[in-house]
């Protein structure tokens, strides 16, 4: 579903909890780069680089139940 | 794991961060604020406190939205609807640092019962919606008072107020 949503982006994925939840990243390598992803129980999380700045940061996307 | 439990371990995380700059964004299934839920129960329960200590223990901004506040509803119609802000984003409070804006959107509900949020950053060019931040800590530079008096006397070229030319 994600390739033909967003054909040639990159994806990382937590399921969903039952009736509800499940975290996706979706993000386009040309524009934004992700390392050090981390899939827990309830976020992912990783590291970002925005292509062409010096902006390097956190990403966190969450569910909470 | 609870919802408390999850907030400490996101402590635990970021408190080992390469990065100063951190968004986290996402359903925490929260409120921080009784204005953040219409009809319902009208209470801060011990998560929604916890939220918001994690919110200002962690100086992170709460990234309101341009066009509203309530992203999620229990399919209900009328009177039985009950509607939240349950979703957002989370800024650490050095992202001024990075210049330009951030600002957030609420989109059109697909599907779903929650509505998805947008959150952009316009590179550094364009200040004027950047949200301000005050700290105290600007008044004990020996200079403060004349730096700020030195920079709008010299920027009276500029349209806006004088805390935009600032």
């Amino acid at each position: 579903m994600l390739a033909k949503a967003w054909p040639g982006n990159k994806a990382t994925t937590l399921d969903d909890f039952g009736a509800s939840g499940g975290v996706a990243i979706i993000w386009d390598e040309g524009a934004i780069t992700l390392d050090d992803i981390q899939v827990c129980n309830h976020f992912i999380q990783a590291t970002f680089h925005i292509t062409g700045t010096n902006v390097h940061g956190h990403l966190t996307n969450v569910y909470f139940p | 794991m609870n919802k408390i439990d999850i907030l400490n371990t996101l402590v635990l995380i970021n408190s080992e961060r390469t990065y100063p700059i951190s968004i986290t964004g996402g359903d925490f299934n929260m409120i921080t604020r009784l204005e953040d839920k219409r009809a319902g129960r009208a209470k801060l329960d011990n998560e929604s406190i916890h939220f918001r200590n994690f919110i200002q223990d962690n100086c992170l901004i709460d990234m309101s939205s341009s066009n509203g506040v309530l992203t999620c509803n229990n399919k209900r119609a009328r009177a039985q609807q009950i509607t939240s802000h349950l979703d957002q984003f989370l800024l650490s409070d050095n992202e001024i640092h990075l210049g330009g804006d951030f600002t957030t959107s609420i989109l059109p509900i697909i599907g779903s019962n929650h509505w998805p949020i947008k959150l952009q950053w316009q590179r550094p060019g364009n200040t004027t919606h950047r949200p301000l931040h005050f700290k105290a800590f600007y008044m004990l530079h020996p200079d403060f008072n004349n730096l700020i008096q030195a920079i709008w006397k010299n920027s009276r070229s500029l349209d806006g107020t004088k805390m935009y030319r600032f």
